[in-house]
């Protein structure tokens, strides 16, 4: 069979799936009324009778009133979860997690995903949809969503980002316009609204089990009627999930009937079906909450009964006839091998990389003259506009060097080694205890660039590497936490950096998996010892003296605290002091914290200048407050 | 009286529609023609950039490089005269023969710049190199949108009951895309891992 019948016969039997759900409906209705009517029948004849057509043949009107009213209810609540569900695509797609491509990045990956759905556009004859990327997830998958061509979002993985290769890529995203195209998403959108049309059947029974009054007159009719609204509504509810999953898997196979007709090249779909077998995650993702997309995803996200894909073994020979599925596992593990030749997990790539940032950002510094006269005062100090050019010119290089969680790993540990000798040697042996020998290599080979990174530039290359970081398995993330503590304990000293990059990988890496409130409801007042110690470091970091501080604190202290500012007192063990005040200025309200916020740029900005300690104390708490970098700052750090 | 009514009601929705299904069809492949030449107008605008960064690091293939040029410049030429009367086939015939050899001529290109590896490993160049191919996919993919859409409205035009309508309003046959060299179509390969 060709793609051309191929795709007749899924829309063939789509329909009929469809007129099967319909039918099962208006079963579910019919027997619906065949319970009341008979209920209605033996109240009138004071014995059980279950004479249902008696009934409506005697009261027609009655009987229509009732039908009506039974469809409504199913109708009303579909029409409601429709709208719900009628989001756009972009919607769907930030909810878990998606991060938007813009049509003007430099990563080569992205811009390869683009390029791709740009042909996948023109070749399907739609709109070039928005494109989102599910970063943390290793699996390949993706999905389409959105209600219409016009607002539909198509998502992939990083998984599918960094394993595929382009034909494999290409088919994947022609799979997932084919959904766009065939209005797929409407389709689910209305056969979820149906079955939701029927929960509410059986809710509205259960609720009248709850709360019915028991031995009143008519009290057993009233609970058989309840009763038959519960079963008959789980009933219709089973069997409409059973016929939405087949019609999903009819709709896929359109889809990869489609995907072929788009690229006229069934071999890179089924290569990327190959890898997915071959792969021990698959097409899992993490996220829990994928089953509302679970009908639109590129392969099985969940594996479950009601399976909402066929089997990935059928879909490979429809398109290719002469696979046999015997030869599954040695064809996928020679998938898998050529990952290698896409540079996946090449720590050559990783060297080569890092230059490239260090080159950038040491460029832009011996370049600005401003830059050079603001260091002979102090060598850690930048003018605020050159601040801005440093950031221009950083993340382009570094999003290159933070592709995978082990590299992104080396580049932490290796930001903590110490200048001092015998420090650094104490670390060095640290490492050597706890890491495997091809991680201590990757860090002896960043130690020089890094060694090179100006100061100013440390905070911002880390953050930029969080995302690659929070790909990591969670036993391995606190490992890595643990390991930093002590590189940082190795000198029994804490620097300003040391501080920061210790909370940062505390909080970002850890808070996740706590699933805590990011704000809470305590106002200023609450929190003005806390405060009076934040402002106070904040303001030492920043000052060459007692007095400078102290004007420095005095700037910011009364936008956080108007009406009783704590006057200022030097503070020397600051980060035992603020490591205990940050959990607590975490439950702040939310307009409290923006008032901190703005407390703590009057402070930096006081004279002018930004020292390095200033930038990273600023960053770090306002990650830690879960507040974005007020608008006046993301300019300058 | 009632029934004639009632099925005079479903002849006239059922004309509307065929008629507009066949407006949309027209419409969709008449648009797909129109992306065939936006993109091949982006890729010959890529190709000066492309043999710019070359230049710097293929010293000794001067004469390939000046091939892909002036390969470039009468492939551009040529979609000048047929984009201004695409109806003429001599001259779209001219430009496919055109854009034909500055396939082979950038195809001789990569195949060359196998033993650069200083210039595989340019950023810039595995962008364009990236941009190009991707060009290329979209005008091999315009060109088959453009032919299934005109099977499509071909099939509208020809079924019953439509046919009738199409006769009525005139709507004309249209003519799939012919590659009559193979070459033409084959995208020149581009492998940079």
């Amino acid at each position: 069979m060709d793609f051309y019948s191929r795709q007749a016969e899924a829309r063939k039997q789509t329909r009929w799936l469809v007129i099967g759900f319909i039918l099962a409906l208006a079963a579910v209705a019919l027997a619906l009324d065949a319970v009341l009517f008979s209920l209605l029948e033996s109240a009138e004849a004071h014995a059980p009778l279950i004479a249902p057509l008696d009934y409506a043949s005697r009261h027609t009107r009655a009987a229509f009133t009732v039908t009506l009213i039974v469809l409504a209810v199913i109708g009303l609540a579909s029409l409601f979860k429709s709208l719900q569900l009628r989001s756009g695509g972009g919607v769907v797609a930030r909810s878990l997690g998606g991060v938007r491509v813009e049509r003007d990045t430099s990563d080569l990956k992205l811009k390869r995903l683009h390029n791709v759905v740009e042909e996948m556009a023109i070749a399907s004859g739609v709109p070039v949809p928005e494109i989102y990327v599910l970063e943390q997830e290793t699996a390949i998958n993706a999905f389409a969503a959105g209600h219409t061509p016009a607002n539909a979002a198509v998502t992939v993985t990083q998984g599918a980002l960094d394993r595929l290769n382009r034909e494999q890529l290409q088919g994947v995203i022609a799979h997932e316009f084919s959904h766009v195209v065939n209005g797929d998403m409407r389709l689910n959108v209305q056969l979820m609204g149906w079955l939701f049309g029927l929960l509410v059947v059986a809710l509205i029974g259960r609720t009248i089990l709850r709360f019915a009054p028991r031995g009143r007159k008519n009290g057993g009719a009233i609970l058989i009627a309840a009763l038959a609204f519960v079963v008959l509504g789980y009933v219709g509810l089973l069997a409409g999930r059973i016929l939405q999953a087949a019609v999903s898997r009819q709709r896929e196979r359109l889809a990869d009937a489609s995907a072929v007709q788009f690229t006229r090249n069934p071999g890179g779909l089924k290569e990327a079906l190959l890898k997915i077998a071959g792969l021990a995650e698959g097409s899992r993702l993490v996220q829990a909450d994928a089953e509302q997309v679970a009908h639109m995803l590129f392969a099985p996200g969940l594996s479950r009964i009601f399976a909402t894909h066929p089997p990935l073994e059928e879909r490979i020979r429809v398109l290719d006839p002469s696979f046999n599925p015997r030869t599954l596992p040695r064809l996928a593990a020679e998938a898998l091998e050529e990952d290698i030749g896409l540079n996946l997990n090449d720590p050559q790539q990783a060297s080569a990389a890092v230059p490239g940032l260090v080159s950038v950002a040491g460029l832009s510094i011996a370049a600005d003259p401003v830059a050079v006269a603001a260091q002979v005062g102090r060598l850690d100090t930048v003018h605020i506009e050159q601040a801005q050019a440093l950031r221009l010119a950083l993340p382009e290089s570094l999003r290159r060097s933070a592709g995978s969680p082990d590299r992104a790993r080396a580049l932490v540990l290796t930001l903590l080694l110490s200048g001092d000798e015998p420090v650094r040697n104490r670390q060095l042996t640290r490492l050597a205890n706890s890491l495997a020998p091809a991680d201590l290599a990757a860090i002896q080979q960043c130690a020089p660039l890094c060694a090179q990174l100006p100061p100013m530039l440390r905070l911002p290359a880390l953050l930029q590497i969080f995302p690659a970081l929070r790909r990591l398995p969670p036993q391995d993330r606190q490992a890595l936490c643990a390991l930093a503590d002590d590189l940082i304990q190795a000198d029994n000293r804490i620097d300003v950096f040391e501080f920061c990059l210790a909370k940062l990988l505390a909080t970002l890496l850890q808070d996740e998996l706590e699933a805590r409130a990011p704000h809470g409801r305590l106002s200023a007042t609450d929190v003005s010892a806390e405060l009076q110690v934040l402002f106070v470091t904040l303001a030492q970091a920043g000052a060459s003296d007692r007095q400078q501080a102290r004007l420095a604190y005095e700037a910011g202290i009364g936008s956080a605290l108007p009406q009783r500012a704590p006057p200022f007192e030097s503070l020397e063990d600051w980060p035992q002091r603020l490591g205990d005040a940050l959990p607590r200025l975490e439950k702040l309200a939310p307009l409290a914290k923006k008032a901190v916020i703005e407390g703590l740029v009057a402070t930096v900005a006081n004279d002018g200048m930004l020292s390095t300690a200033e930038a990273e104390l600023l960053r770090t708490v306002c990650a830690i407050l879960h507040c974005p970098l007020p608008p006046l700052l993301p300019a300058l750090i | 009286m009632i029934v004639f009514l009632v099925l005079l009601v479903v002849l006239v929705l059922l004309f509307i529609g065929a008629y507009n299904r066949l407006v949309t069809a027209r419409n969709a492949f008449k648009n797909a023609f129109a992306q065939i030449d936006v993109q091949l107008t982006r890729r010959y605008d890529l190709i000066p950039n492309l043999v710019e960064i070359a230049k710097g690091y293929m010293k000794h293939e001067r004469e390939t490089l000046e091939n892909v040029i002036r390969a470039r410049n009468s492939a551009v030429e040529g979609l000048k005269v047929a984009a201004s009367n695409p109806a003429d086939a001599a001259a779209v015939q001219k430009l496919s023969g055109a854009d034909a050899q500055l396939g082979g001529a950038l195809g001789r290109l990569f195949a060359l710049s196998e033993a650069y590896p200083d210039l595989k490993a340019n950023q810039n160049m595995m962008q364009l190199s990236e941009e190009l191919t991707s060009t290329e996919n979209k005008v091999s993919f315009a060109r088959q949108a453009y032919n299934d859409a005109v099977m499509t409205y071909n099939n509208a035009r020809e079924v019953f009951p439509s046919s009738i309508v199409a006769g009525m309003f005139g709507f004309q046959p249209a003519q799939p895309l012919d590659i009559s060299k193979p070459e033409a179509r084959e995208a020149p390969k581009v492998s940079f891992g």
